[in-house]
């Protein structure tokens, strides 16, 4: 899509998915989290690439670059970089932190990402093929909310360096977000979230899955299926049209647990993620049907906010059956997936 | 090159705590009050103990309640997750001595005290200094 409607697109992405900053140095609210994040699935590796800054207890941005991969039929590896330094222009999408960077230039978001231990490198471009989403905020707890743009699909072109291992990617299907607001880690939420970036009939067809609940995970907040064919959006489904079902337990042994410290502060396993979840939606005519098998996780471990306790990020490969008809059409497709876990830790 | 043992490492560390995340310093306070422990890492001795509320690293001993003993390869391989708690002490690689009320304490303290740590802006540079001075050759980081 190399026209006047990738010009318009790169400017929607320009206009709504820059950096925010935070406020917090001018006295402005404190807690301001904010993250790029991309996934990139491709035949033979999976990987996860996150730039963040993170307000600390001073008011100044914290930047963090974490790194998560995991070759074909391997295990997962990973690293988490805390760079000095970092930086960025409020208003502007460029960031570079360490030897890492993310920009968007010529309609094209471009990474380059190293990490100083484990031996990871990626040098990426990511080419936007569906217009993107902002969504209004997402309730994290009392008084705190988080805002979300989305650019559901992406053609990543680059290599990766996994120790002595060189993969390179032609024309793998990805996914960005970006997610900013003032919240606390440790604050009464948690979320399961999945990315399925499938074909139909020859043309990318992508789902978001969301659901967010209390800490106890008693109580769902917010829950949605999102779909986009091509490069429009094609339907949401929301709030009661929409039913989560986690089936089963992993019962996995130790998990990678980054960094490696939080295995000694928060340990534990993966234990408690489950071997399927189950997302259906309908309303009307429209009907949706996502089944997952969960696989390997990777986990975050971050500290929380308030007290000495953990939040545990878990990101998990897996594969999607995605059934249903949207407008009449009808989906049915099997693709890979990530599906990511935010709990309490134990 | 060899720099300052693992008291002052241990001192250094209590002060970031305390100035940095005092409620994990209160923390790690309350948990080593009634029950001192004495450290020895490759031969350097203290002891961490507390009293009202102020926590404090001196050389030597003598007396304390839970005593482990380990060396710096065994800390960073621990540090890095290589190897969990249990693992070292099956392969006595750490060896922790005392009754179960104040290895119980230990544990509390040892958990207070690393959750801090990582809250801590300064202590990464800490850990850096002494992993740069104690990594053990060949080790790669």
């Amino acid at each position: 899509m190399r026209d006047s409607s990738s010009g318009a697109l790169a400017e929607l992405i320009r206009r709504s998915d820059y950096w925010r900053r935070s406020s917090g140095s001018a006295r402005g609210p404190i807690g301001h989290k904010e993250w790029m994040h991309f996934s990139v699935l491709s035949p033979d590796v999976d990987l996860l690439i996150n730039f963040s800054l993170v307000d600390d207890r001073h008011r100044r941005e914290v930047p963090s670059l974490v790194f998560l991969v995991r070759p074909r039929e391997g295990p997962w590896d990973g690293w988490i970089e805390r760079p000095t330094l970092a930086r960025v222009s409020g208003g502007g999408m460029a960031l570079s932190m360490g030897e890492s960077r993310v920009d968007f230039e010529g309609g094209e978001f471009r990474i380059e990402a190293k990490t100083s231990r484990r031996d990871l490198t990626a040098t990426l471009c990511l080419r936007p093929v569906a217009r993107p989403a902002l969504t209004t905020s997402v309730p994290l707890g009392r008084g705190a909310s988080m805002k979300w743009a989305v650019v559901p699909r992406l053609v990543a072109d680059g290599e990766l360096q996994v120790g002595d291992r060189r993969i390179e990617l032609r024309a793998a299907p990805a996914y960005h977000d970006h997610n900013w607001g003032s919240f606390e880690w440790g604050g009464d939420f948690a979320w399961e979230w999945g990315i399925v970036l499938g074909e139909q009939n020859g043309s990318p067809c992508t789902v978001i899955l969301q659901r967010i609940t209390d800490r106890g995970r008693h109580r769902v907040v917010s829950q949605g299926m999102l779909v986009w064919r091509g490069g429009s959006h094609a339907r949401t489904l929301h709030g009661g049209s929409v039913e989560f079902r986690n089936l089963g337990l992993r019962r996995a042994g130790g998990a990678l647990r980054l960094p490696p410290v939080m295995s000694l502060v928060s340990p534990g396993s993966a234990a408690d993620l489950p071997d399927r979840l189950e997302v259906r939606g309908r309303a009307g005519e429209d009907s949706l049907e996502v089944m997952l098998d969960i696989g390997e996780p990777v986990q975050i471990g971050v500290p929380d906010d308030r007290g000495l306790g953990t939040t545990i990020v878990s990101e998990t490969t897996a594969r999607a059956r995605v059934s249903g008809s949207i407008s009449g059409e009808s989906l049915s497709f099997e693709a890979p997936a990530i599906v990511e876990f935010n709990r309490a830790g134990a | 090159m060899r720099g300052p043992e693992f008291p002052a490492y241990l001192a250094a560390a209590i002060e970031r705590l305390r100035d940095e995340v005092p409620y994990a310093y209160n923390a790690v306070s309350r948990a080593v009050e009634p029950d001192p422990i004495a450290i020895v890492i490759d031969g350097a001795a203290c002891r961490l103990r507390s009293q009202n509320g102020e926590l404090s690293v001196t050389l030597g001993t003598a007396p304390a309640s839970t005593r482990m003993e380990s060396d710096w390869l065994t800390i960073f391989r621990l540090l890095d997750a290589e190897v969990d708690l249990l693992e070292v002490l099956r392969s006595d690689d750490l060896r922790l001595v005392g009754s179960i009320r104040s290895i119980v304490r230990f544990e509390s303290a040892l958990r207070a005290f690393l959750a801090g740590a990582i809250r801590s802006p300064s202590m990464s540079s800490l850990y850096d200094d002494m992993r740069q001075r104690h990594q053990p050759a060949g080790d790669p980081q």
